[in-house]
């Protein structure tokens, strides 16, 4: 479980908040979407959990204890944690990418072999991917590598970010699929950042707007779309409907 | 000059030019190394400290400009004639290099793979050993050898300090007017750099690829 009570932080002594006052309930084995606008704090919000970004004030817990009072590296290496800019490390091959982790903590070699390979058929790669480097594999390659290094060390807890902003819509769609699968499967507690409100709409149990770095609203994907609490919601999910409006007139013209 | 005579030539100063080679490949080898010795840890507190960022490698920036006779001149009432002041002036001269290209190596790497090693939970330390140095691996070479090169180069003037090498024959040639001395001095230096320059090469490669 994950949750935050009062979280601000800001990177100017107070003038501005990033994010304010944001207050998160995400239940074990929930995935929880931040959506929101870019600059909206959704990505620093997400940052505070494993402390890549320090809270300014308020109280994070992960699984009940206090993140701050968490050995730096203990914490981050029991929250999986993968985003956008994947960041494979291009010395070394697929399996040693996915099993870093357990490198770190001193696992022989044989138990880190195996799960490189339990974690490659994870995420529907072919064992032989485990000694190409990353430069050798599509951008949809890559970030099922970085997902399956997020989950080799078993971690309860997953943090997001925009993880398939970089794909195009065909491997994109593919990949949330697999991805809903996958979590049906490993029931992990997922705080999910993105953008794309259909992206949000397909993985989401519930979806948590931020809006210049407050939360507008959080509620099933039912309640967000039927009782929207404020304007700002409104607008963010009518968006989709005006596009595609546009776009059926125009195929219609 | 004919063939045969200079076969002659390198012939009679065969002995010599091995021993002065010796002393070359010392001078440049030891201060060349104890550049990097200490060149690559300051190129490491730089990329990691901005604020003595801008003073180290100014001072190191410094060394380089002064003239590199001049440099040994100030060196001889400190440390007297002979091998240590030309080894201290190369050293200082290799810094640069050394030190310049450690950081632009490390600032070179891409953000997202830093941002995935301190995600992953990687102390700062491993960080550096198992992501970082090796990364910046090529471009710290790289540095190396325009290091060795100069160095070769620079070392062919602590003869006039007494530090023996190749630079021997430069001022016996200049001394005595025997061009052929200067060039067998000119030469060799030249050659050695050459070679140097590449066995460096042949390194980095291999190293890039392990």
């Amino acid at each position: 479980m994950i949750r935050m009570q009062q979280v601000s932080k800001t990177f100017d002594h107070g003038q501005t908040f990033a994010v304010q006052e944001v207050n998160l309930e995400v239940a074990d084995g929930e995935t929880l979407v931040l959506l929101g606008t870019s600059g909206c704090g959704k990505t620093t919000t997400l940052k505070m959990i494993n402390r890549l970004v320090e809270p300014s004030s308020g109280i994070i817990e992960v699984d009940g204890r206090n993140v701050m009072d968490c050995p730096l590296q203990k914490l981050r290496r029991n929250i999986g944690y993968a985003f956008q800019g994947v960041g494979l490390f291009p010395h070394f091959t697929v399996g040693e990418n996915i099993t870093i982790g357990l490198r770190l903590d001193g696992r022989p070699k044989k138990e880190r072999l195996a799960r490189a390979r339990e974690m490659l058929a994870l995420v529907a790669l072919e064992e032989e991917f485990i000694d190409r480097y990353p430069h050798q594999l599509s951008g949809g390659q890559q970030q099922r590598v970085g997902v399956a290094r997020a989950l080799a060390g078993a971690p309860k807890n997953l943090l997001m970010d925009e993880p398939f902003g970089a794909l195009d819509a065909i491997t994109r769609d593919t990949l949330q699929k697999e991805y809903l699968k996958l979590q049906r499967e490993l029931n992990k507690t997922v705080i999910f950042v993105t953008h794309d409100i259909i992206e949000a709409l397909t993985v989401a149990d519930r979806i948590a707007v931020m809006h210049a770095g407050r939360i507008e609203q959080v509620g099933s994907k039912t309640e967000i779309l039927q009782q929207p609490a404020t304007d700002f919601v409104r607008h963010l999910f009518a968006k989709p409907a005006e596009q595609l409006r546009d776009y059926w007139e125009a195929m219609h013209e | 000059m004919s063939e045969s005579a200079l076969a002659l030539f390198l012939a009679s100063h065969a002995t010599e030019l091995g021993q002065k080679t010796v002393e070359h490949l010392l001078l440049t080898g030891i201060s060349t190394g104890l550049a990097i010795g200490l060149g690559l840890p300051l190129g490491v507190l730089v990329a990691k400290n901005s604020l003595v960022r801008g003073p180290v490698l100014g001072i190191v920036g410094v060394f380089q400009t002064i003239p590199s006779l001049a440099m040994l001149a100030f060196l001889l009432p400190l440390l007297g004639i002979g091998f240590k002041p030309a080894i201290t002036a190369l050293t200082l001269y290799a810094l640069l290099p050394i030190v310049r290209n450690t950081y632009t190596g490390l600032a070179g790497i891409d953000r997202d793979i830093i941002e995935a090693a301190a995600g992953l939970g990687f102390t700062e330390r491993q960080k550096l050993l198992l992501i970082e140095l090796p990364l910046a691996t090529p471009v710290i070479i790289a540095g190396i050898r325009t290091a060795a090169v100069i160095g070769v180069g620079i070392a062919t003037l602590s003869s006039f300090i007494g530090a023996g090498g190749l630079g021997d024959y430069i001022n016996r040639g200049l001394a005595m007017n025997n061009t052929q001395l200067i060039l067998l001095g000119a030469c060799s230096a030249a050659i050695l750099a050459l070679i140097i320059d590449f066995l460096l090469g042949l390194l980095g490669r291999a190293l890039r690829k392990a």
